[in-house]
């Protein structure tokens, strides 16, 4: 038999009910803050993260650099912005920007369906 | 007869009559109660399967960090029920030396039951025992102890 229980890590420390529980087998990094799990049996300690949070947070940052990316090209392009004379005249990102938007939306796709 | 198994300082009442429990409960004044396929005092009923260090577990602060049955958690804190405070403590606080004598082919309890913790007559901490409660003497009749 064994007891799984909620639990968190920071440092190498793997807190569970509001307690440190000092010698446990952390199967991970375990430096930055995670949520996981605390698997009991006998004395046998072992922490597990779940990285579907790091894998969130991962992609919410990736998201939000893209928007900023997608609005600063938008911007631009809009604001008539360009070099020379000959260049082509602005706007003409058009499809570049609706392509990382349509990016944008697949990231999200993603994130909603993680497990 | 009822069999009584005291695992490192826990109750387990096996009743084999219909009123095995009842009578039990009349002479001694208190109530078992049910916990899984056994009968226990109130104060070992819903104890939790794993112990956190530091954390309350059956009203004291758990040493270690454990899982597993009642008994082998209360073993790994050094803990074990005192009849007298119908409580769990630390089995260092139990001083008192059991009566038991040897008849034939068993023991036989000067007290109805033996406090877990007490001292044999060489010294050693009865942390578990096998035994019956003899419900019609009123006494206890005991196959074999463990010190551990």
């Amino acid at each position: 038999m064994s007891k799984v229980l909620p639990a968190t890590c920071l440092a190498g420390v793997v807190t569970c009910e509001g307690l440190p529980v000092p010698g446990v087998t952390i199967l991970s990094e375990g430096l930055g803050q995670s949520s996981g799990l605390l698997i009991l049996e006998e004395d046998s300690k072992t922490y597990v993260a779940t990285n579907s949070t790091d894998i969130d947070g991962l992609l919410s940052q990736v998201t939000l650099a893209l928007t900023d990316v997608a609005n600063c090209l938008e911007n631009l392009d809009n604001s008539g912005f360009w070099i020379a004379e000959s260049s082509p005249k602005p706007p003409v990102l058009g499809p570049t920007i609706t392509s990382i938007r349509t990016e944008i939306s697949n990231l999200n796709i993603i994130k909603g369906a993680l497990k | 007869m009822m069999k009584l198994l005291v695992r490192h300082g826990h109750f387990a009442f096996f009743p084999d009559g219909a009123s095995d429990v009842a009578r039990f409960n009349a002479l001694q004044g208190i109530t078992l109660e049910r916990e899984g396929d056994f009968y226990t005092f109130p104060a070992l009923v819903g104890l939790k399967d794993y112990s956190i260090a530091g954390g309350l577990y059956g009203g004291l602060a758990a040493t270690k960090t454990f899982e597993g049955n009642p008994w082998d958690i209360m073993r790994e804190n050094n803990w074990v029920y005192s009849l007298l405070a119908g409580a769990i403590v630390p089995k260092s606080t139990i001083i008192t030396k059991a009566s038991v004598k040897l008849v034939t082919f068993y023991f036989v309890s000067g007290t109805t039951l033996v406090q877990p913790g007490s001292l044999s007559d060489t010294g050693e901490q009865i942390l578990s025992y096998d035994s019956l409660f003899d419900d019609r003497a009123n006494r206890l009749l005991i196959r074999e102890f463990s010190y551990e």
